[in-house]
């Protein structure tokens, strides 16, 4: 009797008969499932469209044209990116030199204007500094149409339409609230005792600026730097607007050009599209790490 | 060493150069970013308010003051301009509101789910900074690619499941296109940045609140709706804010999914579009000056209008 009651008890209750199956186990795991299921979801959402320009990159032009969707090419094949990379309408090869030097260009002449901005707004208090914080945010509110139909036609007057010069200008400009919260942000996480020691030891504010903080600034400043980089690499209305010889063109408008002289052939522009894509990710992928909160900290406090 | 302190005695003029020195280095140090924040984001800023005003055309026109002559033609009468104007501030209300809803709801899974510990969340979360990485322009053209009547996945999946009749449905680019299409690629364009946005918020939370919480018998329901969205309350302000002016002012995907390149089509148009295609396709910039100048008092509008309960608040 006291035997079958025991074999009784003992089937009934699950966390002695199978131990690894105990009520906490199930609820970590159900809890684990359900997380990877709605991340599965949400990167799912995320992917989709990059998935489908990878694919289509791959694919041949018959399959294209056909009703078979699959997320995998059916017949991979380089012949897009070889196609795009010979077809002179595309002229990848300038536009990208293109890109990349205003890019450059823009990023270095943001990085000189906000840098030492970025230390005055950490270090100092000085008059008309709250006023210019309050712009800084202000900037990030004004519809760009309305400051790209002034700076039309204030570039037309200077001579600087069709002129790398005026879009280098306006994209350094345009990046400066950014960089300029960002880095006065990272000049406060340097503690102030490392430039007092180094005035100590007789070097001038500037000198200390110069010799001591840039340099431990350098993760920080590279960070904003990529940012800027992969800002302008990205931006659309700017250059369409203010470039309109195609000679000195841009990728992001070059790759509508290069729709526009023919029927539209999707294998080809996305692989013109994968080209362009793939050095912004991987500059961000590197970059990406607290380039956020750096922003946010800009409107919070 | 000794000869960069100034002794005491020393001369006035060095003390006064000293003092100069010392007082003046941040206005060195800001004097470039006031500059070209001046030159080349205020003054075309304030010169752009102006031209709303004036009778300027194209570039090499003289802008001759001409009082609201403008305003007066994008907002009277029941054709041309007026009809565009009227037609695009409802869309644009539909793409920003409507918009910026969808992109919150993903966005706030999305940085609860970013902001938990599992294993393999490296992976999850660089599909999220992958998207945010591409172009706008290429998700605009990968979007259309995927709209295509006839090839296309959006028709292709719409058509197995039933919900369309006809496989080769037109949804971008037509002459009836309309802008709800391109609302799901705002959406989707903007959810993952703004789930940094949020989650740059959510890490500041402290993690006894929660342990507290579920002391107190608290389940996960109650734990977000009193501990993550009540702390998150000024991130999650912030964000809104931001993205709505964003998505209010945003241009790219507008015109390169809902533009057919030279036509454009009438319900897929916004006002930055419009502002944009009046100015630089029509040659008024005067006029599409005006009507930039009447989106931008249009988001502020609807901003105070939704933020008056948290305006009165303060001011009572």
């Amino acid at each position: 009797m006291t035997a079958f009651a025991n074999s009784k008890l003992k089937q009934t209750d699950p966390q002695r008969r199978i131990p690894w199956l105990r009520i906490r186990t199930v609820k970590k795991v159900g809890r684990l499932v359900v997380q990877y299921i709605l991340a599965g979801l949400v990167a799912l959402i995320c992917l989709v469209p990059i998935i489908w320009m990878v694919k289509s990159s791959f694919e041949t032009a018959q399959w294209m044209r056909s009703s078979r969707i699959q997320f995998w090419p059916i017949e991979p094949t380089l012949m897009n990116y070889k196609d795009v990379l010979s077809n002179p309408n595309a002229a990848i090869g300038r536009s990208m030199l293109n890109s990349l030097i205003v890019a450059s260009l823009a990023t270095l002449l943001n990085l000189a204007i906000t840098a030492t901005a970025g230390y005055a707004m950490s270090r100092f208090k000085f008059k008309g500094k709250i006023i210019f914080a309050m712009y800084l945010l202000i900037f990030y509110m004004i519809p760009g149409t309305l400051v790209l139909i002034g700076m039309f036609v204030m570039l037309a007057r200077l001579h600087l339409l069709n002129n790398w010069i005026g879009l280098i200008l306006v994209y350094a400009v345009g990046g400066i609230p950014f960089s300029t919260w960002w880095l006065k942000g990272y000049f406060d996480s340097i503690p102030v005792e490392i430039e007092d020691q180094a005035m100590v030891d007789g070097c001038n504010r500037l000198g200390a600026l110069w010799r001591v903080i840039l340099p431990l600034a350098v993760p920080g400043v590279v960070t904003v730097g990529i940012f800027q980089f992969v800002g302008c690499w990205n931006e659309f209305m700017m250059a369409l607007t203010i470039i309109t010889n195609p000679k000195l063109q841009l990728l992001p408008v070059q790759i509508i050009n290069f729709m526009g002289y023919q029927r539209v052939e999707w294998g080809p522009v996305m692989a013109f599209s994968m080209i362009v894509s793939i050095p912004a990710v991987i500059l961000f992928a590197l970059a990406q790490r607290g380039i956020v909160g750096g922003m946010m900290s800009g409107f919070t406090r | 060493m000794k000869s960069s302190i100034p002794a005491p005695g020393s001369s006035k003029s060095s003390r006064f150069f000293e003092r100069f020195r010392k007082h003046s280095l941040p206005y060195f140090l800001i004097v470039p970013a006031v500059i070209a924040l001046i030159i080349f984001s205020l003054y075309p800023f304030i010169s752009g308010i102006w031209y709303s005003f004036t009778s300027i055309g194209w570039i090499k026109d003289i802008a001759k003051f001409i009082w609201l002559s403008n305003y007066q033609q994008i907002l009277v009468g029941e054709v041309g301009i007026a009809r565009l104007f009227k037609l695009a501030a409802v869309q644009t209300i539909y793409w920003t509101v409507i918009g910026v809803a969808g992109q919150f709801a993903l966005a706030m899974a999305t940085a609860l789910i970013l902001n938990e510990k599992f294993p393999g969340r490296f992976l999850f979360r660089t599909a999220v900074m992958v998207s945010i990485a591409v172009p706008t322009v290429i998700l605009a053209l990968t979007w259309q690619w995927m709209y295509d009547p006839f090839y296309g996945l959006v028709n292709h999946y719409l058509y197995l499941l039933g919900l369309i009749h006809d496989a080769n449905t037109i949804w971008v680019a037509g002459m009836n296109s309309t802008i709800w299409p391109l609302i799901v690629v705002a959406i989707w364009r903007g959810f993952p940045f703004m789930s940094l946005m949020l989650l740059s918020g959510m890490q500041g939370i402290s993690q006894e609140l929660y342990e507290a919480a579920k002391v107190d018998g608290a389940n996960v329901l109650a734990r977000f709706w009193h501990i993550t969205l009540t702390q998150m309350r000024t991130t999650i302000m912030i964000t809104l804010v931001l993205n709505l002016i964003w998505t209010w002012n945003s241009f790219d995907i507008v015109m390169v999914v809902g533009a057919n390149w030279g036509t454009v089509a009438s319900k897929a148009l916004t006002l930055p579009l419009l502002a944009w295609i009046d100015s630089f396709r029509w040659s008024h910039l005067g006029r599409g000056a005006a009507v930039s100048v009447m989106s931008m008092l249009l988001i502020l509008g609807l901003l105070f209008w939704s933020a008056r309960r948290e305006l009165r608040s303060v001011t009572e």
